[in-house]
């Protein structure tokens, strides 16, 4: 059976994206965009703040956060490592090569009591 | 929607203005169906129109003013440019992707971070990019009983801080315009105190 891979669908690739990306320490939400809607649409389904395409590189992937705001915490050390979990995703459904991930920090949610 | 939806949806869209409105022309007894069809197959729907007695006419015009009117609108509504995408600030790019955040975000965490300063009572950002890093601008309030320009000193350097490590980006200036009264405009600013 080696060599062959079973097509994933971009609706399945975005869902594992996004619980991963919820996962992430740091991550407070999976956001559904602020001016315009993200999401990956499939039938009758939509999984929102995460849009996957497909390009010449494998599979491309956008996902939209709300960060928690905290001090300790770098934004770009913790865009890495939303893209690594959405790497990681991506690999455990045996989807393809990865492309581009794009992170979109759309917010910041501040937790009473830093400062 | 996407872009193939848009179109399929205008292209309907001028299919329904073009009978709406060659049925009024018709009906209406402004042009004959044969000088408005291009085929005969479109003139022979026609023809019934210019037939019709006064009380169908009345409904046949009727209608057709309602349809042009709700393809007018649909039209302008299909047409009409979709909202400006929100200013967002790169972060980092790259071969893995892009990082970005809202530049409302940003704001919101130099307002936060200035809010922190002892005697600012409130506080509005802006945030811009230059060529050597972040632009920020505060418009604080300030405590009366509090030396303007040790405040300011204090946030600045709280601020650029908190921008610099938290964005991963350089802070070019934190130009700060104080005032010991409340601020007052369109957005009101951020009430710390």
């Amino acid at each position: 059976m080696g060599g062959t891979r079973a097509a994933v669908s971009e609706l399945v690739v975005a869902r594992a994206v996004a619980a991963a990306a919820a996962g992430v320490a740091g991550v407070a939400a999976v956001s559904p965009g602020r001016f315009a809607r993200v999401g990956t649409y499939g039938p009758g389904e939509l999984v929102r703040g995460v849009a996957v395409g497909r390009s010449a590189g494998g599979l491309t992937i956008a996902v939209h956060i709300r960060a928690r705001y905290r001090p300790s915490s770098p934004l770009p050390a913790l865009a890495d490592r939303v893209r690594e979990a959405a790497r990681g995703a991506v690999a455990g459904l045996g989807a393809g090569p990865v492309g581009r991930v794009d992170v979109a920090v759309d917010d910041l949610v501040v937790e009473e009591g830093l400062g | 929607m996407n872009i193939f939806n848009r179109l399929l949806i205008i292209l309907l869209d001028v299919a329904l203005l073009v009978g709406a409105g060659a049925v009024l022309a018709v009906a209406l007894g402004l042009a004959r169906p044969d000088q408005l069809a291009p085929t005969a197959w479109f003139a022979e729907r026609l023809a019934p129109f210019a037939q019709l007695d006064p009380t169908n006419r009345g409904w046949a015009v009727a209608v057709a003013v309602a349809l042009l009117l709700v393809g007018l609108l649909l039209l302008i509504a299909e047409l009409r440019p979709g909202r400006r995408p929100e200013p967002r600030l790169t972060l980092k790019e790259d071969g893995l992707g892009q990082v970005t955040i809202g530049r409302d975000s940003v704001r919101a965490l130099v307002e936060r971070e200035a809010g922190f300063v002892e005697g600012v009572m409130q506080v509005r950002a802006a945030v811009e990019e230059g060529r050597q890093g972040l632009l920020i601008r505060c418009r604080v309030s300030v405590d009366p009983a509090s030396s303007v320009p040790e405040l300011t000193e204090r946030l600045q350097s709280r601020v650029k801080a908190a921008v610099e490590h938290h964005l991963g980006r350089p802070v070019a200036a934190v130009g700060v315009e104080a005032a010991m009264t409340p601020l007052v405009d369109a957005r009101g600013g951020r009430r710390v105190r």
